[in-house]
């Protein structure tokens, strides 16, 4: 019993971590037509930072641990969104609507942020202070602290993804744009500038799970990319652009992971996770929770 | 037409970003590109040049490995040239390091191995990290008869089928043996062991030998798992692990943030044995990764550099490699040196070039290493006396400090 509970927590803080590692990149991919392959350089580069408020430099070793995490992530997610700002004013408004070459730009743009990465920090990998210490039992499955706190956040951070998309004037503006680009010009949405916001929130979100997923992992110039991978069958398995979707789709890879590798072992856990996004294409292609594009 | 013309400049735009992109992701510290060195700043003008190579990881998350070994074997290539190099047949000759980027993967290897042999025709293989990019070296390096002195764990590396390989680095045959046994004499009634490792020929090899030994000792060995190195999560694998209660867990040639992953995992889920990394190559590293959770792990290829153990060269590398590529040197970024000392004594010793004459010199001589003066030994293992002879550093973390606990000298 003990070891089914473990089994059913670690499917859970492991799905939580994937659905807020993936929310940016299915929102990117999905809404925006944009195969963002330098995604998971976004993430390094909030762990990253974080690494350097907290650990580093110690900017706010005066102050109480939570305000000080409070503070690094606000900070972080400023800089990587403005950086995020830059980088799609200059190189990806470029290709907008041309996702094989925007494709191509972002795996080159990976690679330079990996490099820049690696000269910055060695290849060294970090270890981020915990914030929330300690080990809690749950019906005699053992969880950390910091697990728990990032599952209760990716759920607030979904819910509060899933308000801005269906809720607000900017995420219908979003939305508007994948279903038909020239019709939602006509009704006046400015395309390039929501394209260019909803990149930021897309990196921003990135960056934002390397904030909160970093202390309960390590961060070094490579970690964005293993992450990545998984992302990619995630947003497939739940569809496209869909968070509801991506929120599943997270969650049950957790599980197959959770119970194949006890089970059996972690190449049978990875191949049927493959097998699992082969047959969704084959059988219903939009995902577990995405539309068919019309 | 228009239409044409502008998807024309954006294929064109594309066509000059990525490589531009590719090169500058290449770029950089210990990159691909050759970098020469060593090649005699105080030494005789006149002097003929010998090039040594060097294959080893630049990128990735080994870097850390190629761009210290490059390193280190400049640094042993100044000391040498600086003394007035080596004397061949009356002349004087220098050493100049060349390195490249193998990627830690076979393909890479075989890359570097053509550009070394082929292109820039070294003379002598100083460093290769990765054993699968050293296998893919020996296919060449072995035919040209290309001395060739690695740091790579795998003992398939080894024997008489490679009689022109060397390594200047301790093996899973010459570590695990004496960190189990003193493990053991610490840590007294310890019954069981679970094994786990990544799964490349590095964490199969370490896995065979550590099996091995674990049964000698009388060990249960209640777990025997691979893993795909950079997995992110290890949870899973930990509850696992911990269902069948093993006293010990051995994270055999698990690299730092494989190993810093699993050891929060351990920690999360409340368990506190005993833990042991046979190839951890970096006490600092590995609390670096792993913070707190690193606290009592045992290490087998983990000297301390810097500490009272080390030795004066070995301190003034450590201190200078922090000081100018800011990088902490481990015992695989100090392999070519042994290598370059090991050259320098065997053509001393024979006066000249030709392998199959430094290979008798390489029998007999003695070597000059970082840990002191040393020869080359285990003839019984390999058929030739192809290891050379290092102390066994047994590396524990303490207080969240890499201190070296024990250091026991090798016999044959």
């Amino acid at each position: 019993m003990d070891t089914f509970v473990q089994l059913i927590v670690n499917a859970l803080q492991s799905g939580a971590i994937y659905v807020i590692f993936s929310l940016g990149l299915t929102l990117l991919f999905g809404v925006m037509k944009i195969v963002n392959f330098a995604h998971g350089e976004f993430y390094t580069a909030g762990a990253f930072l974080t690494y350097l408020f907290i650990d580093k430099w110690g900017l706010f070793s005066s102050i109480n641990i939570y305000v000080a995490y409070f503070l690094a992530f606000v900070f972080a997610i400023l800089i990587v969104g403005i950086v995020g700002y830059l980088v799609e004013m200059t190189i990806f408004s470029r290709f907008h609507g041309d996702m094989v070459s925007g494709l191509i730009v972002a795996i080159g743009l990976s690679m330079v942020m990996q490099t820049i990465y690696l000269l910055m920090f060695t290849a060294n990998p970090k270890n981020i202070t915990s914030i929330f210490k300690g080990t809690s039992h749950l019906f005699g499955g053992s969880i950390s602290n910091e697990r728990i706190a990032i599952f209760i956040l990716a759920l607030l951070f979904t819910v509060g993804m899933t308000l801005i998309i269906k809720k607000t004037k900017f995420g219908k503006a979003m939305r508007a744009i994948s279903q038909d680009k020239e019709a939602a010009e006509l009704q006046g949405i400015d395309y390039k500038s929501i394209t260019r916001w909803g990149f930021v929130v897309g990196i921003v979100l990135a960056a934002s799970a390397g904030v909160l997923v970093s202390p309960a992992s390590v961060v070094d110039p490579y970690i964005g990319e293993a992450y990545l991978m998984k992302a990619f069958i995630i947003i497939i398995l739940g569809g496209m652009g869909s968070i509801p979707g991506c929120i599943l789709a997270g969650f049950l890879l957790g599980i197959i992971e959770s119970f194949g590798i006890f089970y059996f072992d972690i190449a049978f856990a990875t191949a049927l996770s493959f097998i699992l996004v082969m047959l969704m294409l084959l059988i219903r292609p939009q995902g577990l929770m995405g539309h068919v594009s019309r | 037409m228009k239409k044409d013309r502008k998807s024309f400049k954006k294929i064109l735009c594309i066509t000059a970003l990525v490589p531009l992109l590719f090169l500058s992701a290449c770029s950089g510290n210990g990159s691909s590109s050759s970098s020469n060195s060593g090649s005699g700043n105080a030494t005789d003008e006149k002097a003929e040049v010998i090039k040594v190579g060097i294959t080893a990881p630049m990128s990735g998350a080994a870097a850390n490995w190629g761009i210290t070994q490059e390193w280190v074997a400049k640094q042993a290539a100044n000391e040498i040239n600086e003394k007035g190099g080596v004397t061949v047949d009356g002349k004087k000759y220098i050493f100049e390091v060349v390195a490249y980027d193998n990627k830690y993967n076979s393909t890479g290897g075989a890359q570097v191995a053509q550009t070394l042999i082929n292109k820039d025709k070294v003379k002598f293989i100083v460093g290769s990290v990765g054993s699968a990019p050293t296998q893919a070296l020996q296919t060449l390096s072995e035919k040209a008869k290309i001395l060739h002195f690695t740091s790579a764990w795998s003992p398939a590396i080894k024997g008489n089928d490679f009689p022109y390989t060397y390594t200047t680095l301790n093996t899973p045959n010459e570590v695990i043996d004496p960190l189990v046994t003193y493990i053991l004499e610490q840590n007294k009634g310890l019954k069981s062991v679970a094994v786990i490792n990544p799964n490349d020929a590095s964490g199969l090899d370490t896995a065979k030998v550590a099996l091995k030994v674990w049964k000698e000792k009388g060990l249960n060995i209640v777990v025997e798992d691979y893993y795909e190195r950079g997995t992110t999560e290890f949870s899973q694998i930990v509850t696992k692990i911990l269902a069948e209660k093993p006293d010990i867990i051995d994270l055999g040639g698990s690299p730092p943030g494989d190993a810093g992953l699993i050891l929060k995992s351990l920690e999360e889920q409340g368990w506190d044995g005993v833990k042991l990394i046979g190839a951890g190559t970096s006490g600092d590293q590995l609390v670096e990764a792993a913070g707190e959770a690193a606290e009592g792990v045992y290490l087998g290829l983990a000297p301390d550099f810097t500490g009272d153990t080390a030795t004066e060269r070995q301190k003034d590398l450590a201190k200078r490699a922090k000081e100018e590529i800011n990088e902490t040197l481990n015992s695989i970024s100090m392999q070519p040196y042994e290598a370059m000392m090991a050259l320098k004594a065997a053509i001393d010793e024979s006066g000249t070039l030709d392998s199959d004459k430094l290979k008798e010199a390489l029998a007999k001589v003695e070597v000059d290493s970082s840990f002191g003066v040393t020869k080359f030994g285990g003839e019984d293992l390999y058929g030739f006396p192809q290891q050379l002879l290092l102390p066994v550093t047994v590396t524990q973390i303490i207080d969240g400090a890499s201190v070296e606990v024990n250091r026991i000298s090798t016999n044959q």
